[in-house]
């Protein structure tokens, strides 16, 4: 700790040393901001000015399906205020937060069998099987799924045998979860299997040698410890099924549209650039508003009390 | 004799790749401080573990109390341990970390506070109560520790070298405060450590391990005085071995021939001519005279060491064997020992120590 208040404080003087003295290249103030341009200049190009442009165009106008520079407030009005707006909103958040509650529910306890019940070589071998789905088509796994859950898909084809069914597996929410799951939960997983596996093991024998009975373990130090990774796979999760376009078209069929499947749907009705972007726009916004609560909530509370004094 | 309080009964421990502890018998009276001293990989913080309950022995039992440990999970012993990493929770305040086994025991939320504000109070920590741990310095950290291994008021305190991670001033002062700890609360410690001055300056007892086997169990000075084998002779440092055997002897004394020479050691009992007979003398048993002249082995200074009020004259003899003396500083100035002086070595034969012969 000791060194670690040292190196705040050391690098608090190099922050205003810059004042005092003349600049230099490669002097402690000046070398982070030359090794940081080029990210600077990447974000600048491809991240800042298309956000700008595309805060612009939500005050532009369409006249004849032809994109005109105005400043109206038209289409922030039309679109905040419309029923249809407001109840993909309130879909899309309620798809996306449930998306996030079941992927952290299913990733919590499937990350500790991996992380403190198998072998390491075993160990290994899951992470692996992890990974490769997060690198591989997500397209190819929707259609996989619409395979195994369509009336002639593979669980009603099986269902059929015992008489039951066929179950519309295909086309509701429950499908849309499995296709949501399907790019959430590896990830979901992997954040807390990496955080998992850096608990030091000692604090889990202290709590034992405290009397922690095993089952309390995971109450009383596992969580705790990987408290911002559930924070982090949790957000991670919301943020990509919040966003997503593909699950809810193939796996639903668009119905009901999320805010997504209503920017597409806006743009293709009469080239509604401006109104899209007012949807992109209003998502973005929550999206940083979740974050910045995740982000909040995962600094837990000894530490938050901790900055505050 | 009054029953041991801990009771190891041939307790053994085996790895997948070693075998840790090699059947091992050791009883520890209750309200003892015993310090379990030995090179590292010896055994010793395993035979800790094994206590606690956090590996499960191979072989033998556990007593604690009078009961069997067989099959009682770590979490229902009570015998909280002192890591040290200190295994502290992170995520907890000071008070949290302190009132955690109590929260354990299900204690209610103001008790259990009121009684780790106690103990903080009691360890000098009164007022970093709801420090963060990060917050903390390393001897401030050590005490949280320590009041949390003890705020169940448990009758045993496991330590597993607790101050090794310190700086050497506050190692002494916080065995100074496990000293008055034990003193007052008056229950079993049992503690692991590789550090000589601390099981001496600490313990009723010293146990000490190597490869898995007990070598010597007794008080400090007598492990010192009158070590068991070559192993314990060795490991306590500050002694030297002298390898021979029995050439003769008479009156509770016997004659050792040795390739350094001749000497009369006591013993206890005759041994039979052409057996054994290494014996060891303690470093500040030994007389050193600049003149060379005199009787006793030669030898050559080949350097010295401080260790605190006294220094270590290391002396070479013919043949390169290698002596350890002890002496006052003021002893040092008055031979003038540097680096290369020839001077003889001689002691009492009576502060000889014949080493036990082997079972």
């Amino acid at each position: 700790m000791t060194a670690a208040s040292v190196t705040t404080r050391a690098s608090a003087l190099s922050r205003w040393s810059w004042l005092g003295r003349p600049r230099m290249a490669g002097s402690p103030a000046v070398l982070p901001a030359v090794l940081g341009l080029p990210v600077l200049l990447w974000q600048a190009v491809f991240f800042a000015a298309p956000l700008v442009f595309l805060v612009v165009v939500t005050f532009w106008q369409v006249k004849a399906f032809r994109l005109e520079p105005a400043f109206v407030l038209d289409n922030w009005s039309r679109i905040l205020f419309s029923a249809t707006f407001q109840r993909a909103l309130v879909h899309t958040f309620a798809v996306a937060g449930t998306t996030t509650v079941l992927a952290v529910a299913l990733a919590f306890p499937a990350a500790y069998t991996i992380a403190f019940r198998l072998s390491p070589r075993m160990r290994d071998l899951v992470v692996a099987f992890l990974v490769v789905p997060v690198f591989s088509s997500y397209m190819l796994r929707i259609y996989a799924w619409q395979i195994v859950l369509s009336p002639e898909g593979m669980i009603n084809a099986l269902l059929g045998l015992t008489g039951v069914g066929p179950l519309p597996l295909l086309g509701g929410a429950f499908s849309l979860q499995v296709g949501l799951l399907t790019l959430t939960l590896p990830i979901a997983v992997l954040i807390l299997v990496f955080a998992m596996a850096g608990i030091d093991r000692t604090l889990i024998e202290a709590a034992e040698n405290l009397g922690c009975r095993r089952a309390r373990v995971i109450m009383h130090v596992i969580a705790p410890s990987v408290r911002p990774a559930i924070m982090l796979s949790a957000t991670t999760s919301f943020l990509l099924a919040f966003g997503d376009y593909v699950s809810p078209l193939f796996m639903t069929g668009s119905k009901p549209p999320t805010l997504s499947i209503l920017i597409v749907d806006t743009v293709k009705s009469g080239s509604q650039w401006p109104r899209a972007s007012v949807i992109g726009v209003a998502m973005l916004v929550m999206l940083a508003l979740v974050l910045g609560i995740g982000q909040w909530l995962s600094s837990g509370r000894t530490a938050r009390r901790g900055a505050a004094r | 004799m009054p029953t041991p309080y801990i009771a190891l009964d041939k307790l053994d421990k085996r790895y997948p790749d070693h075998h840790a502890v090699k059947s091992i018998d050791l009883d520890i009276d209750a309200g003892e401080f015993i310090a379990i001293m030995g090179p590292s990989g010896c055994g010793k913080s395993t035979t800790l573990r094994l206590i606690a309950g956090l590996d499960e022995p191979t072989g033998g039992e556990i007593r604690i109390g009078g009961d069997s440990m067989r099959g009682v999970p770590a979490f229902q012993r009570n015998t909280p341990m002192v890591w040290q990493s200190l295994a502290l929770f992170p995520f907890l305040t000071v008070a949290e970390n302190v009132a955690f086994p109590l929260r354990m025991q299900k204690v209610g939320a103001a008790e259990r506070r009121k009684r780790a504000l106690d103990w903080l109070d009691r360890l000098g920590l009164a007022g970093m109560a709801e420090r963060n741990i990060a917050q903390l310095s390393g001897g401030q950290r050590q005490r949280v520790a320590i009041a949390r291994a003890l705020v169940t008021e448990p009758s045993v305190l496991l330590l597993d070298e607790p101050l090794s991670a310190l700086d050497a001033h506050l190692r002494v002062r916080m065995q100074t405060e496990l000293s008055r700890l034990h003193r007052e609360l008056g229950i079993t410690f049992v503690y692991v450590t590789h550090a000589q001055s601390e099981a001496f300056a600490l313990a009723d007892r010293i146990v000490i391990m190597s490869e898995g086997h007990i070598q010597q169990v007794g008080r400090p000075q007598d492990v010192y005085r009158a070590p068991a084998n070559a192993f314990v002779a060795e490991f306590m440092g500050m002694n030297n071995l002298i390898r021979g055997e029995v050439r003769g002897g008479a009156d509770g004394q016997l004659e050792i021939g040795s390739a350094l020479g001749d000497f009369r050691v006591p013993a206890d009992a005759a041994r039979p001519e052409g057996s054994r007979g290494d014996f060891v003398i303690a470093a500040d048993r030994i007389a050193l005279a600049a003149d060379i002249e005199g009787p006793g082995i030669a030898g050559t200074v080949l350097g010295l060491e401080f260790v605190g009020s006294t220094q270590t004259v290391f002396v070479e003899i013919e043949g390169g064997t290698e002596f350890r003396v002890q002496k006052q500083q003021h002893e040092i100035e008055a031979l003038d020992l540097v680096p290369g002086r020839r001077v003889k070595l001689s002691w009492d034969s009576r502060h000889a120590w014949l080493l036990p012969q082997a079972a």
